[in-house]
């Protein structure tokens, strides 16, 4: 396994010159870790992975992968060399290939009967043992992906790419697959890059998520810490319903202000670090239910704060969840106030 | 695809402008200097070689004899080709286009039948074509004797050449319409079967329809298909030579075999060029915009076909029985008829030798062609360069240059190297001179090469198209090279498009006839050019076992031609 460093990695198409697909990315994956990358499409990320398995030619930057300088403006290593494997969205399974052929198709240097032993442990650890000869067509989509995941990372490659490799899939299948692949990647210890417009997807999977937006890398940072402290309005979007509030209101939340936050006197808060009460209180503001939805476990209400004196700027609607037996209805006045101040 | 020479593992992140400049400079390098764009850029270099001396001698000074054919002989070639081009062009449209309607848009006794039966005349080459119907003008001799014994030897005269150039015309046009028989009704079955739907909701009849939204969405495919009649009208050598019409092809040959004035030759061959590239120019521009094609939705259906009366329907049937009669059922069975009367006299060893080294000439040739046409397909797949998609391009023109241009380009140059290098050579070895490229089958290799290679380039490209390249890029990634990746992924997947171009490049080359007949080995026979000789020296019947043998090839190779027929709709 290897790690991965890249070092303002930049690629212009010729149709479109003047915005970079990917502009001055940087990324470092230590040996052994997930990462994914979460972005719109268009958002370069898929450009970014096909730059590092060496299948687009970077215009600026360099690509390191372990102690092997794979990519730079001068030096180019060619994608059979490079040792990176790469699960593709649709699976690109050699249609022309048993199961088993296609898994050992990078096994070029091994003997017969170490390829055949190699090809069947694949087999086994993507709960496939049996399928071997199997044609692609013969198999589900699901099964494909597992057989995709096997032939990637049958030659033991450095780095593991995925690019969206769960997409095409329905949504149980999916989960179980991603449970899946994420204990096998763990296992191997692989090196993994993973990328993904699915946030639920890389929260699932990944040790670290990077943003991608417009071929930039907008915020890096553990899953936790970017559920938590978004740096701008489109991550914290992006994980979720995200409500902006004044920073003198929220203030003596949980942890001091992080680096990632807003530092505009604004702040962004997940509707569970608000407590919705029924009745006014110390430091709570009052808030008239617009919209609400019934989500089971609990109740999700749009609304409008009332009045928020000495706040000049107005509130957009604001997501918060009541988990209260009464029924709440629109037009209702409730209050909100931070749900770890005390 | 080696990695470009490194200036320095460490490689400066920003660069100065001219660092800039030499960064690109670098790349262009790497571009160039990976060998498939190499090989593929070369080889299209030297199939384009013969198009470009014949175009480079268009400049150059004209010889002796120039002004005397300029003066006196080209009119009369000119003239005749374009007379033939224009009979046979509208007569190929008179037919294609309404069987292709008939066919298309309305259900009568033997559509079905019809709708492949039209196709048939392709199997016969034009000069194949001639010799069935070469006793024909003999037949015609009672009705102009009695044209001269009423008005005289004037108009006999005129009379005998108004039949001439009517019958080859028609001849022409009876197993040629088929290109504009298989063009429009591709768009009238795909392109456009949704407008004439349409048209039909809105109230309009069938002939409303035909004229007013069928004919003119075909038009671009229509006059495609004419410009194919038309390159072969310019292309044939048997079938004009046989009846005397000295057209700009038959000029090209008698000015430089006959005379003996290469430059002349030239000069010709670069009018014929010209011709062409007119002609190529003129399809594409009538092309338009591409949006004028298919109607939006890629997915397509067959148009519900209206039901004709009894006695329409039978004369629907009629009118499509016509074109099959006199282009395949007429001149098949006078063949079949002939052999049967000749077989026993002409089913010698000799003739087994000759349908050897036939079978034998056309199978190297189809290697060639096939290899050639996989290396630059592939090489498209791979290469970044920006300099190779024009060099293919120019290599694939071939398919429209006459055969007699072509054997000049290719016998000029390889008459240089013959006289120059090679003669050195000899000289320095101490062997008698001789000539090593001229007159042997490496040229013939090669002008087949330039003719056929667009013919299998095609179809492979489209179906290399239709394998996905995250196939390509999981293959590297698994650590195969582009040749591996060649050998293992896209050619087992283009087993069918393999098939389908060797099959049509065979057949092509088998009855191949003013190429071989010029840069043949001396002696080398193969069935076309004995079939020739044996209809020059007016041994028609003779000649029905080899026409009828390249005919029954022809029809092999109708099957991966109304295929790729079929795919070329949906595009």
């Amino acid at each position: 396994m290897s790690s991965l460093r890249i070092q303002s990695l930049t690629k212009r198409f010729t149709g479109d010159p003047k915005f970079p697909a990917v502009n001055g990315v940087s990324l470092d994956i230590p040996e052994g870790h997930a990462m994914a990358i979460v972005g719109e499409s268009g958002s370069g990320k898929t450009t970014l992975l096909r730059m590092i398995a060496g299948l687009e030619i970077p215009d600026g930057g360099e690509i390191h992968i372990g102690s092997k300088l794979a990519s730079s403006v001068t030096h180019v290593i060619a994608p059979e060399q490079r040792g990176v494997g790469l699960v593709f969205q649709d699976g690109a399974l050699f249609p022309h290939l048993t199961a088993a052929k296609n898994i050992g198709y990078g096994l070029k240097s091994m003997r017969r009967k170490q390829r055949a032993a190699k090809v069947e442990e694949m087999l086994e650890l993507v709960g496939l043992s049996g399928y071997g000869g199997r044609y692609p067509r013969e198999v589900s989509g699901g099964e494909a992906q597992r057989v995709a995941l096997a032939r990637a990372l049958a030659p033991e490659p450095g780095i593991l790419l995925l690019d969206e490799p769960f997409s095409n899939l329905d949504t149980t299948l999916r989960k179980q697959l991603r449970d899946d692949v994420k204990l096998i990647l763990k296992n191997t210890g692989t090196t993994s890059l993973f990328v993904t417009h699915d946030t639920e997807d890389a929260l699932a999977i990944a040790d670290e998520i990077a943003v991608m937006r417009k071929g930039e890398l907008l915020q890096v940072g553990e899953p936790a810490a970017l559920y938590r402290n978004p740096c701008d309005a489109y991550c914290a979007n992006l994980f979720g319903p995200a409500n902006r509030l004044p920073e003198s209101f929220m203030r003596g939340i949980a942890s001091p202000p992080a680096p990632g936050q807003m530092g505009d006197g604004w702040l962004w808060t997940r509707p569970e670090e608000l407590e919705v009460l029924q009745a006014s209180g110390a430091d709570a503001i009052q808030v008239e239910v617009t919209e609400v939805r019934y989500l089971g476990e609990r109740q999700e209400l749009k609304a409008v704060p009332s009045n928020l004196e000495g706040q000049g700027a107005t509130l957009s609607s604001l997501t918060l969840y009541w988990e209260g037996r009464e029924e709440v209805r629109p037009g209702q006045r409730l209050w909100i106030k931070p749900r770890y101040l005390h | 695809m080696g990695p470009a020479k490194s200036r320095s593992k460490q490689a400066p992140l920003f660069l100065s402008p001219e660092g800039n400049l030499r960064v690109s400079a670098q790349r262009w390098a790497w571009q160039l200097s990976s060998p498939w764009t190499i090989t593929a850029g070369s080889l299209a270099l030297i199939v384009s070689i013969p198009m470009l001396v014949i175009l480079a001698n268009l400049f150059s000074s004209p010889g002796e004899n120039w002004e005397h054919i300029r003066q006196h002989t080209l009119p009369g070639y000119l003239k005749n080709t374009a007379i033939l081009l224009t009979v046979a062009g509208l007569l190929s449209l008179a037919i294609g286009v309404p069987s292709a309607w008939l066919v298309s848009s309305f259900n009568f006794p033997g559509r079905s039948i019809f709708s492949w039966a039209l196709i048939l005349p392709l199997a016969l080459p034009t000069y194949v074509a001639a010799y069935a119907y070469g006793d024909i003008l003999q037949s015609l001799i009672p009705l102009q004797i009695w044209v001269r014994s009423n008005w005289g030897v004037e108009a006999f005269l005129h009379a005998e050449a108004v039949m001439r150039y009517g019958i080859v015309s028609l001849i022409l046009a009876s197993v040629l319409y088929p290109y504009v028989y298989l063009a429009s009704k591709a768009a009238f079955c795909y392109q456009a079967s949704s407008s004439i739907e349409v048209s039909r909701t809105l109230g309009r009849g069938m002939t409303a329809t035909f004229f007013r939204v069928a004919l003119p969405m075909a038009r671009p495919a229509i006059v495609a298909g004419l410009a194919l009649v038309m390159m072969e009208i310019i292309n044939d050598y048997g079938a004009v030579s046989f009846f005397g019409i000295p057209t700009l092809t038959v000029g090209i040959f008698r000015t430089w075999l006959a005379v003996g004035d290469t430059g002349a030759a030239v000069r010709l061959s670069a009018g014929a060029m010209l011709f062409i590239l007119i002609l190529l120019i003129g399809e594409r521009m009538q092309r338009g915009k591409k949006g004028f094609f298919a109607s939006g939705l890629k997915t397509h259906h067959t148009p519900q076909r209206k039901q004709l009366g009894r006695s329409t329907g039978m004369i629907a049937a009629c009118l499509c029985l016509l074109p099959v009669t006199t282009g395949f059922l007429i001149p098949g069975w006078r063949l079949a008829r002939w052999t049967l009367q000749t077989y026993q006299k002409t089913l010698t060893p000799k003739f087994w030798q000759l349908l050897e080294s036939t079978l034998a000439i056309a199978a190297t040739g189809t290697l060639t062609v096939l290899l050639g046409a996989v290396l630059l397909s592939y090489a498209r797949r791979v290469s970044t360069s920006r300099f190779l998609a024009p060099l293919v391009h120019s290599a694939t023109l071939g398919y429209a240059v006459p055969g007699a241009v072509i054997a000049i380009g290719i016998l000029l140059p390889l008459g240089w190297l013959d006289k120059g290098p090679v003669s050195s050579l000899q000289r320095l070895s101490g062997s008698e001179p001789s000539l090593l490229f001229s007159g042997s089958l490496v040229a013939l290799g090669l002008a087949y090469l330039v003719r056929f290679l667009a013919v299998a380039y095609h179809p492979l490209k489209s179906g290399m198209e239709r394998v996905c390249t995250n196939l390509d890029s999981a293959s590297r990634l698994l650590g195969r090279g582009p040749l591996g990746t060649l050998l293992r992924i896209n050619l087992p997947l283009l087993r069918g498009p393999l098939l389908a171009a060797a099959i049509l490049v065979f057949v092509d080359v088998l009855k191949e006839l003013p190429l071989t007949l010029v840069l043949r080995p001396f002696n080398f026979e193969t069935l076309s050019t004995k079939a020739f000789s044996l209809a020059s020296e007016g041994r028609l019947a003779e000649c029905a076992v080899p026409s009828l043998l390249i005919v029954l090839a022809g029809i092999i190779g109708l099957v991966p031609l109304n295929r790729l027929m079929e795919g070329w709709k949906t595009q």
